[in-house]
């Protein structure tokens, strides 16, 4: 892989090192929130309570279809915007 | 239920292309300068889009058309949070490690894992090591992938099971050792196009049948109401294991080595970052779509006999027959996009990581092409003759292998890269802690302390012997070491 000029700026293992805090911190808080969400809305639960919204049980929709739609655009976000380093 | 003539037509056209694609990749790699950084990484060239979906379909694998969706069948619901680690692959697998890694992998020459682990911590036992885990559980992870694949030609064309393995083994290593990584790598944007566009066609098909998802949802909690809520029926997810799950189907990724190393073809950081988002939508809209086509499926055919057959059989009785043809290939193209990546791997372990660095450290070009050349056909040739007589737990074997290789290596590719403390010794036994860890509670009566997974376990394990032992042993050199965290 070729050198880009950002990097021969900054320390290339600076700007690893940063990358890799952002990226495991929001794994693990994505992890963490869809468990917490699901519980709270879903386990346990009767089915009779459990709301269907737009045919998805909502625990499903709030615990897993957003965190996991919000997750992919934080990484489309950040790959393609924020990450430095882009020239060719 | 048989293929109707034209399906099978459909299907054989599609690996005439393959086998044609591989001697493309062929011509294009006689010219090479240095054969093994062609073979086994392409020469480091590969833009956004091929490195994307080699690397989602090397994570992804037959199971993912054949037992994915018979879990998400079975067991409604609960099986997106099942599967909802799938949405940390593109931010962990890639953006994490992906600078630090392919820029490491580039400046050292390696061209497997174990050259990562052998370069960073100056330990050629550490490479030994983690080339003879690969090596065994890659072995047994491409058997299951084999027999995956001989399964559907035996239910669905007709072919005798041993007939099918066979030819399945010849199109598969023919055209990794004809192709190399770039054979492997256009074959796989051509097969990964086909898996996802399958999966987006069959989900709308699947949903219009049943009458749209509020109707599929209704349909459920009227045959049970446990494919609604979690966890679902059986008792199938409780909360930590619906937790250990996100580590085994999310996290494990950045240390299977059949993935990891499609980092290390990656042209630039613009091809890196790109990559890292497509893949996270790539496998979005892939598992969604193949979740709602399951359900849908459920709510339309209540009961099968063997789950494991539900896509083919979808495919077969609501999909037209060409249609049916291209779209029977997807769980084709994901056997073969893992095993051939497997397979490169493999070989690239008993090649460099064995052969090369202990045996004939100065090999010329010639005799390193002629032993990957070897490697590769050997490797094909034992996981063929393996697969003629399946053992009769090989999935949890493969379950086993994944957690296997994450155990092992997550935490030395972590603590390695990212943490200026990591001792040679710290490394060699995180890698090998986190591995018993996972033996022993494997072998235990209740695998699963406190509910979770033993890879969680074996995480911890591996984490805390590599902070330990780091802070008593020797490091390495110092000028090495600022060089390498400069």
């Amino acid at each position: 892989m070729q050198k880009t000029s950002t990097e021969q700026g900054k320390s290339s293992y600076a700007l690893s090192l940063k990358e890799f805090k952002f990226a495991f911190s929001t794994t693990m808080i994505y992890i963490l929130l869809s468990c917490a969400i699901s519980y709270f809305l879903g386990y346990n639960k009767p089915v009779e309570e459990i709301t269907i919204i737009w045919g998805i049980p909502s625990w499903v929709l709030f615990g897993v279809v957003i965190p996991w739609v919000l997750m992919v655009l934080l990484t489309i976000v950040y790959g393609f915007f924020v990450m430095e380093g882009d020239e060719k | 239920m048989r293929a109707s003539p034209v399906t099978l037509m459909v299907f054989v056209c599609y690996f005439v292309v393959l086998i044609g694609i591989s001697f493309y990749a062929y011509y294009k790699r006689k010219n090479a300068k240095n054969f093994s950084e062609e073979y086994y990484v392409a020469g480091r060239s590969f833009g956004p889009w091929i490195v994307a979906f080699m690397w989602a379909t090397s994570w992804t694998s037959g199971g993912t058309f054949i037992g994915t969706p018979a879990v998400y069948y079975a067991m409604g619901w609960t099986a997106l949070l099942w599967q909802a680690g799938a949405g940390v692959l593109g931010m962990i697998g890639m953006l994490a490690i992906g600078r630090r890694i392919s820029r490491f992998a580039a400046e050292h020459n390696c061209v497997t894992l174990p050259d990562l682990f052998v370069e960073r911590f100056q330990s050629r036992l550490m490479g030994i090591i983690a080339a003879i885990s690969i090596l065994v559980f890659g072995v047994a992870y491409m058997v299951s992938q084999y027999i995956a694949a001989a399964r559907i030609l035996e239910t669905f064309i007709g072919i005798p099971y041993m007939w099918a393995i066979i030819s399945f083994a010849v199109i598969v290593g023919l055209y990794t050792t004809i192709g190399g990584i770039r054979g492997v790598a256009y074959n796989t944007l051509l097969q990964g196009i086909v898996m996802l566009g399958g999966s987006i066609v069959i989900a709308f098909i699947m949903v219009k049948a049943a009458g749209g998802l509020p109707e599929i949802t209704r349909q459920l909690a009227q045959l049970d109401p446990n494919l609604i809520t979690p966890p679902g029926p059986k008792n199938f997810l409780p909360l930590p294991t619906a937790f250990s799950t996100f580590f085994i189907l999310g996290v494990a990724v950045m240390a299977q080595p059949h993935v990891v190393t499609r980092i290390f073809t990656v042209k630039n950081m613009m091809s890196l970052k790109r990559s890292g988002a497509l893949i996270s939508l790539i496998t979005l809209v892939w598992f969604m779509s193949l979740f709602v086509s399951a359900l849908a499926a459920r709510a339309l055919i209540p009961q099968i006999d063997v789950p494991d057959r539900i896509f083919p059989t979808i495919v077969l009785q609501y999909t037209g027959s060409v249609l049916a043809g291209i779209l029977l290939s997807a769980p084709f193209a994901a056997v073969m996009s893992t095993v051939s990546s497997l397979i490169i791997s493999t070989s690239g372990a008993i090649m460099k990581d064995i052969y090369q660095r202990n045996f004939n450290p100065n090999a010329s070009e010639k005799a390193i092409k002629m032993t990957s050349y070897i490697a590769t056909i050997a490797i094909s040739a034992v996981v063929m003759v393996l697969s003629f007589n399946p053992p009769k737990f090989l999935q949890d074997i493969v379950m086993f292998a994944i957690s296997g290789f994450a155990a092992s290596f997550t935490v030395p590719i972590i603590l390695g890269f990212f943490w200026k403390g990591g001792t040679p010794m710290g490394g060699l036994l995180s890698m090998i802690s986190g591995f018993v860890t996972l033996l022993v509670l494997y072998a235990q009566p209740n695998p699963n302390p406190f509910g979770f997974n033993p890879l969680v376990w074996g995480l911890v394990v591996s984490a805390v012997v590599m902070v330990v032992v780091s802070k008593v042993t020797k490091p390495n050199d110092s000028a090495f070491m600022e060089k390498i965290f400069e």
